[in-house]
């Protein structure tokens, strides 16, 4: 940097007035006003995100008082709907040049980018010591903290998780001749491995034929890009991360089957042709509206049909609409869901300009309770994150948030691992090729070892 | 003879109509979304799929509420993208104005260099450079007032309405720069000639007599790049971190974002209300801006 | 005459006017262009990304070269790159453009503005609203509008024509927008055609097409040219639509969205600023090399002549 920096002012004359630059003036008497700014990305129900602070700051005021300090806590939350590469483009740029929020909420797996970058701190050495921190960050699920380690210490504190089911329509099921018995024992085969992949297929393929649901509409995996796919790599038994060796994996055998599969859903005629890339409002408008027999997504979008879709009503979607886990490929497997859980990060004092991280943490602390979570659970169909809400009535009192609370016990996350991205977009590349019949599986599988090489080198175990 | 002749003389229309279909049949659908709960085609459809029903007016409550995406109102909005339209076009203007003067009339060493440079820079991909311009308001920003202490604007550093306008005015200035100069190439030499010999200074000259001159470049230099500015999207987006500072531009990217509730119905509203304004003063100007790409290649053609 | 000169030369003695009247635009070209490419260059020699941050990079030379050298899929943006510009540029910004204002001038004038401000809204509509209204024109049936007005009512089968006719689309949109460029350059020039010389060919009794050919053509060679160069450069360089519509996705990844990508946007946030620089650098060596060619191909002199009281 500094070469760089060199260079650049030789280049520039004008830069050289840029000498100096701004200090924070830190008051240490009288009384003070400490602002914090939280990040996150939101839409309209799931601005409890950033809205969290606001409640939190209030309780630590009171505390603060209640021990006779003179600080006073002003919160800004600030919540952004635009996509997440921009988001984190934005947190980048904003963090590097010390204009950085105090608190950013993003997925797990900035945590190792942003943590090599030196953006944000450490919070524990260990999931106990962050437990035993504060009461509120002991009653995270335990499991939780996983999603938030990176080089054996505590980066982040979970804000939410979900899981991200198979859903099938329960009234088009039965209108293929499925008794009320089988559609609800449906779930549970999938859950043990006796409906597979395969069997999705050939069920869609059935109803198609028997005019259940029109041709094409028999199975609406997700229409964009996202971690969700790789779900179905899981379903064949691909491993994405050797945590012994803190690498990435690529299995090229499960890999091959997945891709064979995205191909077969097309050739089947139960996906449309050239389906990626379907707008959202026309994949929520269909599958909300019962037109598709399968289709997966995550449990969030449950409200968002509910809201936004059905004018508010509920009970539409009990009646229609079933879930399940990913089948596996496998038969025999457990089908499998991806979770990926957002965490708020606490940013160095270089990036957001301000001091005071203790107090950053504490008000963490207090937007980490039963309550507030809640709220944003229900709001926005996510599931909790912690233990004590497992009893908590309004929680509990969600019936589709306690019918899908058992996914997370056949859940996986993604790698904290900084290649991921690199990964990820490589695979999604090849799938895309294809499914869309740009090439065949097998070629598909060869280019992306070939660029996987060149772009990852020694950075992922190719089996 | 007679339907041939028919034929003929309709022909033209008929392959204008054809051709501009798209266009006609794009904006007749903004237009109809915005009143619809649903839509299929051109049809709108209420919730249960009933054709020509569930016209409504709820894509138009962001006028009056907060908008749903963003936590402001649409108004304060509008006047960042004001601001930001205004600042542009009143910099590229006046700094084209003075460059394109100077390399009309003025000899000077390195004119030559720098007018291939700015017909260079003209189609430049300034895009790329967007990772290159962060480092360079960074820097500005740090020197005091200028960097980030001036009201309204913020000043001109990174995060600022003022850098967000001295980038875009940087982009569009080659633009300007040739144009101007195009403008004022065609002034009359005697006009310039009598004032300087009169004893008027080169910028008495500059401002009183060449710059009335050349009026319908100027209207047509301000339209252009007031219409860039009011639609800029790349650069305060990138630049600017805060969502008091967000523009109109901003707020339909959010609107677009994936994987979450899309209201496509308020999304072309307020599509339609950043378009309107500018279709509204297109209407009454462009017969000036016209101008804008006759003028840069008059003389020559 | 040279007389008047020294008068003039003795009224302003060597006072660098020019210098003050050039100031500001050399500072933002300074600022915004210059340092910005040199930046560009500098970082296309290091491997800054995400995970080292702007501090803890390390130089890796031509690497980040060697690897766009090597990458399977590097082939197949340049070669998409090169086929949409030549589509768009000769079927739009250039075919259509010239059809479009050959039209709309000899046609009665209130209906000749119509059309044309209506091939200038594209250009004055921001882009998210104007990328949106061709999603909905292509979209899958029910929703599609040209599946509901055209393929339906043919008997043909609906589909996602963005998709299915990825290239097509991303031609499209971005011509519909480069047309009105050309459109307007061009409609300037036809009506500045000497009237006797239309008249005349009317008189010998050419045909349509001969007018074309034989009056319109060479009248507007000029600005043909320019506007050939001045679009190639830019579509050369522009992704902002596409990726809006496809997002680079049915292989629609032309080189500068892929540069856009690497760099600044994607999906985990892996920025590689390093590799996603040295593929803009690229583009910056492209675009100045193709600049001084149409420079000496313009006869660049003979458009900046030097000005005329210095040397009167």
């Amino acid at each position: 940097m500094k070469r760089l920096t060199f260079l650049i002012i030789l280049l520039a004359l004008p830069a050289l007035i840029f000498a100096g630059g701004q200090k924070e003036k830190a008051k240490t008497t009288g009384p003070q006003t400490v602002t914090i700014t939280v990040w996150a990305k939101a839409n309209n129900v799931e601005h409890w995100r950033a809205d969290a602070a606001v409640p939190a700051a209030k309780a630590l005021n009171a505390e603060l008082k209640k021990e006779g300090k003179n600080i006073t806590v002003v919160v800004k939350p600030i919540y952004d709907n635009t996509p997440w590469g921009q988001y984190k483009n934005k947190f980048t740029m904003a963090a590097d040049a010390g204009e950085g929020p105090d608190i950013i909420c993003s997925g797990h797996e900035d945590v190792p980018v942003w943590a090599q970058a030196g953006y944000i701190i450490p919070l524990a050495n260990s999931v106990s010591q962050i437990q035993g921190m504060y009461p509120e960050f002991g009653d995270v699920i335990d499991s939780l903290w996983n999603a938030t380690m990176w080089h054996q210490k505590v980066w982040a504190v979970p804000q939410d998780t979900e899981a991200r089911p198979m859903f099938f329509s329960k009234t088009n099921l039965k209108k293929m001749g499925w008794t009320d018995a089988q559609v609800k024992a449906l779930p549970e085969k999938i859950n043990s491995g006796q409906f597979t992949l395969s069997d999705l297929i050939k069920t869609a393929q059935e109803a198609i034929k028997k005019g259940v649901v029109k041709p094409g509409f028999g199975f609406w995996h997700r229409p964009k890009k996202g971690g969700d796919y790789i779900q179905f790599y899981v379903s064949y038994g691909g491993k994405v991360y050797d945590p012994v060796k803190d690498k990435l994996i690529l299995d090229k055998n499960a890999l091959l089957k997945w891709y064979q599969f995205q191909r077969k859903v097309v050739t089947t005629g139960i996906t449309p042709k050239n389906y990626i890339g379907t707008e959202w409002k026309i994949w929520h408008d269909t599958v909300s509206h019962n037109n598709a027999l399968f289709w997966n997504g995550g449990i969030w979008q449950w409200a968002d049909w509910k809201t936004n879709y059905l004018n508010g009503d509920e009970s539409i979607l009990f009646k229609n609409v079933g879930y399940a886990l990913i089948p596996s490929g496998i038969r025999g497997k457990e089908g499998n869901t991806l979770s990926h859980p957002l965490v708020y990060m606490v940013t160095t004092e270089k990036a957001s300009g301000h001091k005071y991280r203790d107090l950053v943490i504490r008000l963490l602390a207090f937007m980490t309770t039963k309550e507030i979570n809640t709220k944003h659970a229900l709001q926005s169909t996510h599931l909790g994150i912690l233990k004590s809400q497992m009893q908590y009535k309004p929680y509990l009192d969600a019936k589709f948030l306690s019918s899908v609370t058992y996914m997370l016990k056949h859940n996986w996350y993604q790698p904290n691992d900084s290649y991921y991205g690199q990964w990820f977009d490589i695979v999604w590349k090849g799938m895309t090729n294809a499914e869309n019949g740009v090439k065949t599986p097998q070629a598909a599988v060869d280019l992306v070892v070939k660029e996987m090489k060149i772009e990852l080198g020694d950075n992922v175990i190719i089996k | 003879m007679k339907i041939n002749k028919l034929f003929t003389k309709s022909f033209p229309y008929i392959l204008l109509i054809i051709l501009t279909l798209p266009i006609i049949l794009g904006y007749l659908w903004i237009v109809i979304t915005t009143f619809s709960t649903r839509i299929y085609g051109l049809i709108p459809v209420d919730q249960s799929g009933n054709y020509f029903r569930g016209l409504t007016l709820s894509n138009w409550t962001f006028l009056t509420d907060k908008t749903k995406t963003l936590n402001v109102s649409i108004w304060l909005l509008t006047f960042n993208t004001l601001i930001i339209a205004v600042g542009l076009t009143v910099g590229v203007v006046l700094i084209s104005m003075m460059a394109g003067y100077a390399l009309s009339r003025i000899k000077f060493p390195g004119r030559k260099p720098f007018l291939s440079l700015t017909l260079i820079l003209h189609s430049f991909p300034s895009v790329t450079l967007l990772i290159a311009i962060y480092f360079v308001l960074r820097w500005i920003a740090r020197i005091p007032i200028l960097g980030r202490g001036i009201p309204i604007i913020g000043g001109f550093g990174y995060n600022t309405l003022g850098g967000v306008i001295l980038v875009s005015i940087a982009l569009q200035l080659p633009l300007g720069i040739w144009l101007m100069k195009g403008f004022f190439d065609n002034v009359s030499w005697d006009l310039e000639r009598a004032a300087l010999i009169d004893g008027c200074s080169r910028w008495r000259t500059w401002w009183q007599i060449m710059v009335p001159q050349i009026m319908p470049g100027i209207a047509a230099l301000s339209i252009f790049s007031f219409m860039e500015g009011w639609k800029s999207f790349l650069i305060p987006y990138s630049f600017m971190t805060s969502h008091a500072r967000a523009t109109l531009s901003t707020l339909l990217n959010e609107m677009m974002s994936e994987s979450s509730p899309t209201d496509y119905g308020t999304l072309a509203a307020v599509g339609l209300f950043q378009l309107l304004p500018i279709i509204i003063f297109y209407l009454f100007t462009q017969k000036y801006l016209l101008n804008i790409f006759s003028g840069g290649v008059k003389g020559t053609a | 005459m040279g007389k008047e000169t020294e008068e003039i030369r003795k009224i302003k003695p060597g006072r660098p006017d020019w210098f003050w009247f050039l100031f500001p635009s050399l500072l933002l070209i300074v600022l915004f262009f210059f340092l910005p490419i040199v930046i560009t260059l500098i970082i296309s020699g290091t491997n800054m990304s995400s995970t080292t941050g702007f501090h803890a990079w390390k130089w890796v030379g031509l690497n980040n070269f060697r690897k766009i050298a090597i990458l399977p899929e590097t082939a197949d943006h340049f070669w998409l790159t090169v086929k949409y510009v030549a589509v768009t540029l000769a079927f739009f910004n250039i075919g259509m453009a010239l059809v479009v204002s050959i039209i709309t001038t000899h046609i009665s004038r209130g209906t000749g503005f119509f059309f044309r401000a209506l091939w200038l809204l594209p250009r004055i509509t921001p882009t998210v609203t104007y990328v949106m209204m061709w999603k909905f024109l292509g979209a899958n049936a029910p929703y599609g509008v040209f599946n509901q007005l055209i393929i339906q009512p043919l008997g043909l089968a609906p589909q996602n024509w963005v998709a299915a006719s990825s290239f097509l689309f991303i031609v499209l949109v971005n011509g519909y927008i480069g047309a009105s460029f050309g459109m307007i350059i061009f409609t300037s020039a036809i009506e500045a055609i000497p009237k006797d010389i239309t008249i005349a060919s009317l008189v010998d009794g050419a045909s349509m097409l001969q007018r074309i050919r034989y009056v319109i053509l060479p009248y507007i060679k000029w600005p043909l040219l320019f506007v050939t160069t001045y679009q190639t450069l830019s579509l050369m360089t522009s992704f902002e639509q596409i990726m809006v519509l496809t997002d680079g996705q049915f292989n629609t990844e032309v080189w500068s969205l892929w540069a856009y990508h690497k760099a600044l946007q994607n999906y985990w946030g892996n920025f590689q600023w390093g590799f996603g620089n040295a593929l803009a650098a690229v583009l910056v060596v492209v675009g100045i090399i193709l600049g001084i060619i149409y420079l000496r191909y313009f006869k660049f002199n003979e458009l900046v002549q030097d000005p005329k009281i210095e040397s009167l």
